[in-house]
């Protein structure tokens, strides 16, 4: 819905460059295998007559202190250094995935256990360890590269972690799992496929890293067996000679970098490819419609005591390029109750969110008007001409709003009642107790039969109909003349549904507000609302009194019955 | 306090262990390869080498809690002499560092997420990239080259103590630490980016603004403060990154710290310093983790529970399946 649309130039650039980062690795790989073979030079052979030489027909790259080819050494050396990197994150791979796995499901202790050791090697920087471990066990890049290693190890186990967790938290494994589906056909079904993409992307960063850290380890003389030629030991001899040849690191420092740039840029791109998955599956649920120049069917009736007028009200989609509501037209009275009907897709909940401004990126109202009428001490507002501090004024004290899936409209960090009295004194100038009091009044009015205790919870300790009412709280805390509740009772049971409706219905009795109910659910058009309005396709097809439209358009009740 | 101890025991013991498996013992070093098997088990049994592995860690950890951490097999200078002369370089680099580190790379982060797709998103996208694939001692050359030998504002290796002259020490210790921030400064800068950008299209920020609250408030307090969890665990992890890459910058920049202690050490095989170097910095690294966590946790205290609490709400998450 908020989708991130790239402009197609934009994203071939980034395939381009995923393909670019792709080949230089293949180049590496190959110089890897056979770079020693391929060297125009024998990497060893001295020459004491051209020592110390720059870059010359005979010798690409110059010649070191021996008088060796430096292009030779780089290419020969690729081997040693690549293996080097492979191996400390094989180590890090093998020691970090399968117990990082294990840890979510071989039990508490060992979960523990291996927390605390993965805990332990995080306390250890890389270097510092690379260099107590050649000082234990004698200067190899056998064991400086197994240091490394052993600290890449963690990065895995919490990466591969996480991810899996991440998933075992979200509510389809939930339900899954409410439904008897066994562990491991969970696993075999959701896991890899999100677990592999993050093994991927951790593989090219810490394939990076490895290179990088063998390259400051040689800085420091650590992992460097002279003659044989790696990255790590050209770089090191030329540290040697810099007052001669300043610009010698840079040969096997650029190849380094190129090679860790190459990798980071395959790591995003294997990223972006998931997020660009998520983008285009997002972007098939909705249906672009054509747009199409014409008046609205239904006529608007007549209100008495308007708080809400819409008028041609036009929104576009896809930047423009389509349009999904093409002019509607209604007003909503105060102490009324509408409902706006129509399937998924129909323009419905587009339109509730043109009239509060609250459309994702990409999707604008391209015409008409909406107002707030006033009357009865407030001003009128023209919707359509607001600031983002004039919408702070309306959204709260003009138009209160609720949503489907109330618990995620809460800040998942902050206690609820906090954020109904931040909500309270964003508003009005109120004491921190002042508010509070308001605030557990509040609670009290939406039927939460404990409001102290919700005030301290937190979203995700609250049922969903009891988020649904803290939401309502938060919606009606600045007295609004209008409420607009988005499929606000369309997640909950039946039971819990009724009791919420109950409530908005009071709500509408007491204030006197005016409601738009935006619904799929004709029972609760048929038990709730004064009037309907029908939306197909982007258009309101029919309105009038709710007992009439239900009764009266039995094709509608099948078509909505049908989307629902 | 029982997870960070536990984690200090393996974290310690760990690196103790390695260093008695090693075979670098005082007996190879020091006596050389012509020494009598007599005079070997004499020194071992001086160091207490030939007593069981765990007896010997325990007296070790025992000794070194009363700030004892023995004496280096070739200076006999105190160890702990050694590294309370180090230390406060390294303390003062790292806290500097880090500042450095969370002032650009959280400023860059926020101002790219907020303006996506602006030049100043893809200028810190492209340095940030960067910075990852440039070895750290680049940085550094690179700094020297330009701060201390084209413009020669700063000097370009030595140190002076905080305690001495700040003003001297913030000479001496500002390329340095520019150096060392670098990193960590790009890796906050993309993950606060990545997770601002998330945060910014959750629901909860819709919710914040149809309660009319305002876009400062709503990305200070309900935005950045989700957001912000995954950066400073970032931050937590670029601590030993910070004090892996002192070690270089120690070198590079000439500054008397624990690193290059324990890098001499390490080239002499001096093991009881390299060990009270390991101990220094697993404890400077559980210190900081402790302290982020702290910070974390005020944070975003939902976090924080584990999945099974989750999993005790079947009535609620079945409602939600409907949708």
């Amino acid at each position: 819905m908020s989708a991130e649309r790239p402009g197609t130039l934009r994203r071939a650039l980034r395939l381009t460059s995923a393909r670019i980062a792709l080949g230089l690795v293949v180049l590496i790989a190959v110089l890897a295998v056979f770079g020693g073979a391929l060297a125009p030079h024998d990497p060893l052979a001295q020459d004491t007559s051209a020592v110390l030489q720059g870059p010359s027909w005979a010798h690409w790259l110059g010649t070191d202190y021996l008088g060796r080819d430096v292009l030779s050494r780089l290419m020969a050396g690729s081997g040693r250094s690549v293996v080097g990197a492979l191996e400390a994150v094989g180590i890090g791979l093998v020691l970090g995935v399968l117990p990082g796995l294990a840890s979510l499901w071989l039990g508490r202790v060992y979960e523990w256990v291996s927390l605390r050791i993965v805990d332990a090697f995080m306390t250890l920087p890389y270097v510092v360890f690379a260099v107590a471990v050649t000082g234990f066990f004698g200067n190899s890049l056998l064991a400086a590269m197994t240091a490394v290693g052993l600290l890449i190890a963690p990065l895995y186990f919490r990466v591969t972690r996480a991810a899996a967790l991440g998933l075992t938290r979200t509510q389809y494994v939930e339900a899954a799992e409410l439904y008897g589906a066994s562990r491991h056909r969970i696993l075999r079904r959701h896991l890899w496929s999100k677990i592999l993409p993050t093994i991927a992307v951790t593989t090219a960063q810490a394939l990076a890293a490895a290179l990088l850290t063998v390259s400051s380890l040689a800085f420091l003389g650590l992992g460097v067996q002279p003659p044989l030629p790696t990255w790590g030991e050209l770089l090191s001899s030329d540290l040697d000679y810099l007052s001669i040849q300043p610009w010698a690191p840079l040969f096997p420092g650029l190849l380094i970098m190129l090679v860790a740039g190459a990798l980071n840029a395959l790591a995003d791109a294997i990223r972006d490819t998931g997020a660009a998955a998520a983008i285009v599956a997002e972007q098939s649920i909705e249906t672009p419609v054509e747009v199409v120049d014409d008046a609205p069917r239904a006529t608007v009736a007549a209100v008495s005591d308007p708080v809400l007028r819409v008028g041609g009200l036009r929104v576009t989609v896809h930047d423009g390029r389509a349009e999904a509501v093409h002019g509607v037209s209604f007003e909503v009275g105060r102490g009324e109750i509408v409902g706006l009907v129509g399937e998924s897709g129909s323009g419905k909940t587009l339109t509730c969110r043109a009239i509060t401004g609250l459309l994702a990126p990409g999707v604008a109202r391209s015409a008409g008007s909406v107002e707030l009428l006033g009357g009865d001490g407030s001003e009128p507002v023209d919707l359509t001409a607001l600031d983002r501090a004039g919408w702070n004024a309306v959204r709260g004290p003009r138009v209160g709003v609720v949503f489907q899936d109330p618990a995620s409209y809460l800040n998942p960090s902050i206690p609820v009642g906090r954020q109904l009295v931040e909500a309270l004194r964003a508003h009005a100038d109120l004491s921190r107790t002042a508010a509070k009091a308001r605030a557990l009044e509040l609670f009290g009015s939406v039927g939460l039969r404990d409001p102290e205790a919700v005030f301290a919870q937190y979203p995700h300790e609250l049922s969903g109909g009891m988020a649904q009412r803290v939401l309502i709280a938060i919606a009606i805390s600045g007295d609004p003349e209008l409420l607009i509740a988005d499929e606000a009772t369309s997640a909950l049971d039946v039971l819990v549904q009724a009791e919420v409706l109950d409530l908005l219905r009071t709500l509408v009795r007491e204030r006197g507000l005016a409601l738009l109910l935006v619904t799929h659910d004709l029972g609760v058009v048929a038990e709730l609302c004064d009037r309907v309005l029908v939306f197909e396709a982007g258009r309101i097809v029919e309105q009038g009194p709710a007992s009439q439209v239900v009764a009266a358009a039995p094709e509608y009740t099948e078509l909505i019955g049908a989307a629902s | 306090m029982s997870v960070p101890v536990t984690v200090f025991l393996i974290a310690t013991f760990g690196t103790y262990a390695l260093g008695a498996l090693g075979g670098a013992n005082p007996a190879a070093t020091v006596l050389g390869q012509d020494a009598t098997p007599a005079a070997i088990a004499n020194l071992n049994h001086r160091y207490g080498l030939d007593r069981p592995l765990l007896v010997q860690y325990f007296t070790w950890l025992e000794h070194a809690l009363t700030g004892n951490l023995g004496t280096s097999y070739f200076t006999s200078i105190p160890v702990s002499t050694s590294l309370g002369q180090a230390l406060p370089v390294d303390l003062s680099l790292a806290a500097l560092a880090l500042t450095f580190a969370v002032l650009l790379g959280g400023a860059a982060g926020i101002g790219s997420a907020l303006k996506r797709g602006s030049l100043l998103d893809r200028i810190v996208s492209a340095v940030c990239s960067a910075l990852a694939t440039v070895p750290p001692f680049l940085v550094g050359i690179t700094l020297i080259v330009l701060f201390a030998v084209i413009f020669r504002l700063l000097p370009s290796g030595g140190y002076v103590p905080f305690t001495q002259d700040p003003g001297q020490w913030l000479r001496f210790a500002f390329l340095p630490a520019l150096a060392l921030s670098a990193e960590g400064a790009a890796a906050i800068a993309r993950q606060l980016r990545t997770s601002l950008v998330g945060a910014l299209q959750e629901n909860y920020v819709l919710g914040a603004a149809a309660r009319g609250l305002s876009a400062r408030r709503t990305l200070f307090r309900h935005a950045l403060r989700n957001a912000a969890g995954p950066a400073l665990t970032v931050l937590g992890v670029q601590v030993p990154a910070i004090i892996g890459g002192a070690v270089v910058a120690e070198k590079m920049f000439a500054l008397p710290g624990v690193a290059q202690l324990a890098l001499t050490a390490g080239s002499e095989r001096d093991v009881p310093v390299i060990q009270g170097a390991l101990l220094v910095t697993i404890g400077v690294v559980l210190v900081s983790n402790i302290a982020v966590n702290a910070v974390l946790l005020r944070l975003t205290p939902h976090a924080r529970r584990s999945p099974r609490t989750a999993r005790r709400r079947p009535a609620a998450a079945a409602a939600e399946v409907g949708a």
